[in-house]
């Protein structure tokens, strides 16, 4: 109990962190949105009224406070390319890039984890290949040359999917699964290789331990001893990573989005970065950051559920 | 009961052979020491009466002698069928060689999960037996405890009942009070020679210590760079040194006297 008042205490100070930063940047240093707005033949008067509308005016910590109070009340501002409330916006976007992301990761988990937890020797030579396959292809490839090629190969070579023509969001839900299958593919291919990489080595290290040749004097079979043992001690010690695999995913999704033109958070958040709408940029910032932080907490979580010792070590 | 003869056992990495023709024998009941210094070949050579030894890291030959029956001419299918039921093996850490994701009570009984077909009530009933034989207080608490719960001593208590579950007739004891603090060594020694008697299980208690083998075995062996140097009563290896590593190794005992058995 202490333990989760503690890790949410650290999670809403990292959040608070974040947001100062965010605010500050935006905010402070960029100029004066009311300028912006209004272009530069705006009369004075004009440009003040609009300041005292958008609460320009307020000293910058006021302003600050009024800013995260939104994050709670909805009210996060309007955009000023779209002219449209920001959280309205953003609720908008999200749907599109939680699906992307989700189904990057389920992607990873289910092909990285009988890759790498499988032994070389039970699934033969066709697990080998394939994962051979992983691995050259993440190697031979940044991840966004892979969407690049993925989109040109699948979707102007074989006609897989259109790039470009994303569903109007609502209208075909299947239609967009479909589509965000390839980002999502591009996104994964790199980060199964690396995974596989180290459940591997994860089964490696496990195997050389004393606790394995103990069952093993008890008369187990290698495959029982992987079943009971040395599978729950890898993925016990592998939920950190996958924690940090998801937070990747978050921001390799920015570009991601941008490479195959998905209408998402990553996507409105570099297009508002280019024509300076920085409430909407803030306060994408702001999520994402959130949802990063988000999947720390979820791994350190599973963490202590699969971890006994973990348990121990917070309740003292 | 255990006759090894000429093992001989070769790590394809190592230029020497770690275990380079041993021969002994451990009588029926009795329990015979292995002393020697780090690296002298005593691990290898108690995991190789084991069968735990990696084929594709060593090979192993010789004889290994278990009531008449060659082990090394076994499959290995077969030596498993023999690990746990009719050889325990207690190792050096006992916090290593427990998995610290179980609860004690299912490693335990893990040997009854291999060998027969009990009940989980059954096995839950024989690993509280086997943990109150092996003197743990509460055993209740102890089977329902992480590793990590539980002292160096408790843990290797749990270790020598998970070994001893199924009443083998041979215990490999490797260093097993080793990694334990002095009080907890002379209680755990004790306690081996109580379940030698009353079990009449036998074993092979190897160690570094001279004095550990001393308090426990009337038989031992002397082992360095693989080869036995020196095999006897232990009476007589304390009060007469034929080789000179054996010399060494009494006159490194603080008090150089022989207090054992
Ligand atoms: N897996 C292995 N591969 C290669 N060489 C090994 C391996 N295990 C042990 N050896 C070598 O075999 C020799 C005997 O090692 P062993 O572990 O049997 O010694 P030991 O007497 O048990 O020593 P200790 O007191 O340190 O436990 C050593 O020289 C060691 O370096
Ligand atoms: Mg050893």
């Amino acid at each position: 109990m202490r333990y989760a008042v503690k890790r949410v205490g650290s999670f809403a100070v990292t959040m608070l962190l974040v947001a100062v930063l965010t605010f500050a940047a935006f905010s402070v240093v960029s100029g004066d949105p009311a300028q912006r707005l209004l272009g530069t033949s705006a009369t004075p008067e004009r440009l003040a009224a609009l300041r005292e509308e958008l609460g320009l005016n307020a000293p910058a910590p006021e302003r600050f406070l009024k800013w995260l109070g939104g994050f709670f009340t909805g009210d996060l501002g309007v955009s000023f390319s779209y002219k449209q409330p920001v959280s309205e916006l953003l609720g908008s976007k999200l749907p599109v890039t939680l699906t992307l992301t989700a189904m990057s990761f389920l992607l990873i988990v289910l092909f990285s984890f009988p890759l790498g937890l499988i032994p070389s020797g039970a699934g033969g030579r066709f697990i080998g290949g394939v994962r051979a396959a992983f691995n050259q292809l993440s190697m031979a490839a940044p991840p966004f040359v892979l969407g690049v090629g993925i989109s040109w190969i699948c979707g102007v070579v074989l006609r897989m999917f259109t790039p470009g023509a994303f569903p109007d969001p609502g209208t075909d839900p299947a239609g967009e699964l479909r589509y965000l299958l390839f980002p999502a593919v591009s996104m994964a291919v790199p980060r199964v290789a690396m995974t596989v990489r180290m459940l591997r080595s994860g089964v490696e290290s496990e195997l050389h331990k004393d606790y394995v040749r103990a069952a093993a004097a008890r008369g187990a079979s290698g495959a029982f001893i992987l079943r009971r043992h040395v599978l729950r001690n890898v993925l016990a010690s592998s939920v950190t990573f996958l924690g940090q695999t998801m937070a990747e995913i978050v921001g390799a999704g920015v570009v991601i989005e941008q490479v195959f033109a998905v209408p998402g958070l990553g996507r409105l958040l570099i297009s508002s970065v280019l024509t300076r709408d920085y409430p909407v940029v803030q306060a994408a910032v702001v999520l994402l950051a959130f949802w990063v932080c988000l999947a720390g907490a979820a791994a350190d979580l599973v963490n202590r559920l699969a971890d006994p010792r973990l348990r121990a070590e917070h309740k003292a | 009961m255990l006759e090894v003869q000429e093992l001989t056992v070769r790590f394809h990495s190592a230029e020497t052979p770690a275990v380079n023709g041993v021969s002994f024998s451990v009588p029926t009941g009795g329990i015979f020491g292995l002393v020697g210094e780090s690296g002298s070949g005593k691990t290898a050579t108690a995991l190789s009466i084991a069968g735990l030894l990696d084929c594709a890291a060593a090979s192993v030959s010789g004889r290994i002698l278990l009531d008449g029956v060659d082990l090394l001419s076994l499959s290995s299918k077969e030596r498993r069928r023999l690990a746990g039921k009719e050889i325990g093996v207690v190792f050096q850490e006992p916090a290593a060689a427990m998995d610290p994701l179980m609860r004690i009570g299912r490693q335990v009984e893990e040997t009854l999960l291999l060998h027969g077909r009990f009940s989980a009530a059954e096995r839950k009933k024989k690993a509280l037996a086997a943990l109150a034989e092996a003197e743990l207080p509460d055993p209740e608490r102890v089977y329902r405890s992480y590793p990590h719960e539980l002292s160096g001593g408790m843990l290797q208590r749990s270790m020598i009942a998970a070994a001893l579950i199924l009443r083998p007739k041979l215990l490999l004891l490797d260093e097993p009070t080793t990694a334990l603090d002095v009080t907890v060594q002379a209680q755990i020694l004790s306690l081996l020679g109580r379940l030698n008697a009353e079990q009449g299980v036998s074993m092979l208690l190897i160690s570094h210590d001279l004095r550990v083998v001393g308090r426990l075995c009337p038989t031992a062996a002397v082992m360095k760079d693989g080869r036995l140097v020196e095999t006897g009563e232990t009476e007589a290896l304390f009060r007469a040194p034929r080789h000179p590593y054996t010399k060494k190794l009494v006159a490194s005992v603080p008090g150089g006297e022989y207090n054992g058995a």
